[in-house]
């Protein structure tokens, strides 16, 4: 077990330090001056030799990579180049509603993936030629795109859902912050209203966003179950005289679900740290727009923060997954228990 | 039911009443390629049947037409398989679950593939009682479970209920999956290469408790295998298959004793037997079981017998009766010349040490009649 451990946490700390290293090359690397934005393309010299001092653009790169990852683990993420706000106060008051989107567009893709494969490949002929056509289709589908046209039918068109109004009808107050999730902290306080239209807003982006990750679960969970629908213990389960349905679903499922958990870690970190675009046409008041302007500015503090936060959330998703992993695989159990 | 009367309480078997498990002319086949050819046998009460023959003679599929699970691309394109009188070939899915598990139960060849990994074995064992008795309450089907595993040879079954396949080792795995195929006292149990994956002394422990199960509960058994060790420590009766056909049908004594199809024949010689010389080399059969797909015209096995005459790739051998008793036939044109050559002497030494008609067995051999028709069942 302190072997099992040991291996994971040398696992997660030789992740950051990478992705420390690479989210503080790259924008080293890339050509620009953060200086010169901040001043101004009509300042002098002395002006911005200042600011260069200041951010300790002139320290030696190494010198101020440590002082960049000093700064993110004491919390003090620095401030932005562009407009000057505090990046820990921007991504604390964005950050929520970025996972919000990602976690009710992945519980979307799983339990769409999990019903749509266990039919397909249960009836093999034209239904699982059907689901497998359309989860080829999802693959290829942009979001934005996608996104674009379900605005247009449901709300511009149906008028059921409202259109890019971000997480609340403006006249409504945001229940008190409890967990940052609208519609967790409107139920835990009672407010009925605010939850049903936090809802709302989130049903179209998430339906977008989850497009592509759900096509790949499908994918990946339908092959996963026709490979146990194969295994010599399905024959004794029939054998004992129960049903195909209830075999397939009892025991070929609880099997090919264990390689599916696995990459559904994978998954909800993509969704988490991929909402760009999907964020900007539905003027979702998340980290993605933070991030694009980040880039475009070339805001050192914001897009590294990001860059690195990203791969925390990385790490924690799969850390949580493999824990889950565990509770569904009792082979794994034994082995940790044993190791 | 009462499969649990012992086998020494059952009335003389007589008639046909008396079987189990009927298997009349049954053709089956993947696609259009025929791997089961005309196959027919009887099982009695409490009779142990051997179906022996190499890879890919057709005996697994035989094993999955009979209880009904063929893999999707095959089926049952004629011939009847008649389950305490009641034919399942063209029963419905659902008809057929609520035999299965019940009245005929299947032991699958690999141990180590044959559970799902990722349930207890309690669950297992669980599953096929609920399946059968749905009202069964928790705590019966906990006693009963404890009471199956003990039956097998699973020591500390109270506590082992609750670990995974991966705690036990293969023969273990085999004696629960044999304990969940007698779970409600089935009259007939398929077990299909049972030992195969197992060491040679796991095999004669998982034998042993298969065969007092089998005795005690007066279950009939069909042992489909490769190993004709195996059918002469187990088995009363023996059907020999090559390439999907039944070529030999016979007690288990005799067919050591008067082997009379030349394929039995080799079967026996590849055996290394006990008095057989250790310096001899043991005998192999020249050349591969045919493709399913190019059957040779005649007799299948003409290409690879030593005994073959012009008239054995040409016109197809019928069935014929070999000895005295009407309970012993071969699909060879030289059959009577074949058990005469039977290694007599050696075989006697190897033949199970049982008299030669067991429990079950047919009752004092009919005299033989001139104009008698070779019968599909004997």
């Amino acid at each position: 077990m302190p072997t099992y451990i040991l291996r994971q946490v040398l696992g997660v700390l030789q992740t950051l330090l990478l992705s420390s290293i690479i989210s503080f090359a790259v924008l080293r690397l890339l050509p620009g001056d953060p200086a010169r934005l901040i001043v101004g393309p009509l300042a002098g010299q002395a002006a911005l030799d200042a600011v260069r001092e200041q951010l300790g653009l002139n320290d030696p790169v190494i010198v101020q990579y440590f002082d960049y990852v000093g700064g993110f683990l004491t919390g003090n993420w620095g401030y932005s180049y562009s407009n000057g706000a505090d990046v820990t106060a921007v991504l604390a008051a964005r950050l929520p509603a970025t996972i919000e989107l990602a976690l009710y567009a992945f519980l979307f893709a799983l339990v769409v993936a999990i019903v749509v494969a266990t039919i397909a490949s249960y009836r093999r002929g034209i239904v699982g030629a059907l689901a497998k056509f359309f989860s080829l289709i999802g693959l290829g589908t942009p979001p934005f795109w996608l996104a674009l046209v379900l605005l247009l039918v449901f709300s511009v068109n149906l008028k059921v859902l409202p259109g890019p109004s971000g997480r609340l009808t403006s006249f409504l107050q945001p229940p008190p912050t409890i967990t940052g999730l609208y519609t967790v902290d409107a139920l835990l306080s009672g407010n009925v209203v605010a939850f049903s239209d936090a809802l709302a807003h989130l049903v179209l982006p998430a339906i977008a966003l989850a497009v592509i990750p759900c096509a790949f679960l499908t994918r990946l969970l339908t092959a996963n179950l026709e490979d146990a629908a194969r295994g010599a213990f399905v024959t004794v389960v029939r054998s004992k005289g129960v049903s195909r349905w209830s075999t397939h679903t009892r025991h070929v499922l609880h099997n090919a679900l264990l390689p599916t958990v696995s990459s559904s870690g994978v998954v909800l970190a993509a969704l988490i740290t991929g909402s760009v675009l999907v964020e900007e046409i539905f003027d979702w008041p998340g980290v993605g727009q933070v991030l694009v302007q980040g880039i475009q500015r070339q805001d050192f503090a914001v897009v590294q923060t990001f860059i690195l936060l990203s791969a925390v959330i990385y790490v924690l998703v799969n850390l949580l997954v493999d824990v889950v992993v565990g509770f569904v695989d009792p082979r794994l159990r034994l082995q940790r228990a044993g190791s | 039911m009462s499969t649990l009367t012992p086998p020494a309480a059952l009335p003389a078997p007589t008639d046909t009443t008396d079987s189990v498990l009927e298997v009349e002319n049954l053709h089956v086949a993947y696609g259009s390629t025929q791997v089961v050819r005309d196959v027919s046998f009887r099982v009695r009460r409490a009779e142990k049947v051997g179906i022996v023959g190499e890879s890919g003679s057709g005996k697994s599929t035989l094993a999955l037409a009979i209880v009904g699970l063929l893999a999707s691309n095959g089926s049952v394109s004629s011939g009847a398989v008649r389950v305490l009188g009641r034919d399942t070939v063209g029963l419905s899915d659902r008809e057929f679950d609520r035999i299965r598990g019940r009245d005929l139960s299947l032991v699958f060849q690999d141990p180590l593939t044959s559970l799902d990994p990722v349930k207890t074995i309690g669950h297992q064992i669980a599953e096929v009682l609920k399946e059968h008795t749905p009202k069964i309450s928790r705590a019966r089907i906990r006693e009963r479970s404890i009471e199956l595993l003990n039956s097998v040879g699973v020591s500390d079954p109270a506590s082992r209920l609750n670990q995974y396949p991966h705690e036990y080792s293969g023969g273990m795995r085999q004696r629960v999956l044999i304990a969940i195929a007698i779970a409600n006292d089935p009259a007939v149990l398929i077990a299909d290469e049972p030992t195969t994956a197992l060491d040679v002394t796991t095999q004669a422990q998982v034998l042993e408790v298969l065969d007092s199960l089998v005795d005690r509960l007066g279950i009939s058994v069909v042992l489909i295998t490769h190993d004709l060790g195996v059918v002469s420590e187990f088995c009363d009766r023996v059907l020999v298959m090559y390439a999907g056909r039944v070529v030999e049908s016979s007690p288990a004594a005799s067919l050591f004793a008067h082997a009379s199809h030349p394929y039995s024949l080799a079967l026996l010689d590849s055996l290394p037997l006990p008095g057989r010389s250790r310096s001899e080399p043991l005998a192999w059969i020249p050349g591969a079981p045919p493709a399913m797909t190019d059957l040779p015209t005649g007799c299948s096995f003409s290409p690879r017998c030593t005994w073959a005459v012009d008239a054995c790739s040409v016109v197809a051998p019928p069935k014929i009766m070999v000895g005295a008793a009407d309970d012993h036939w071969s699909e060879c044109h030289r059959a009577e010349e074949v058990a005469a050559a039977a290694p007599v002497a050696e075989a006697a030494s190897a033949a199970p040490p049982e008299s030669p008609a067991p429990a079950g067995d047919p009752a004092p051999p009919a005299t033989p009649t001139d104009d008698r028709t070779p019968d599909a069942s004997h």
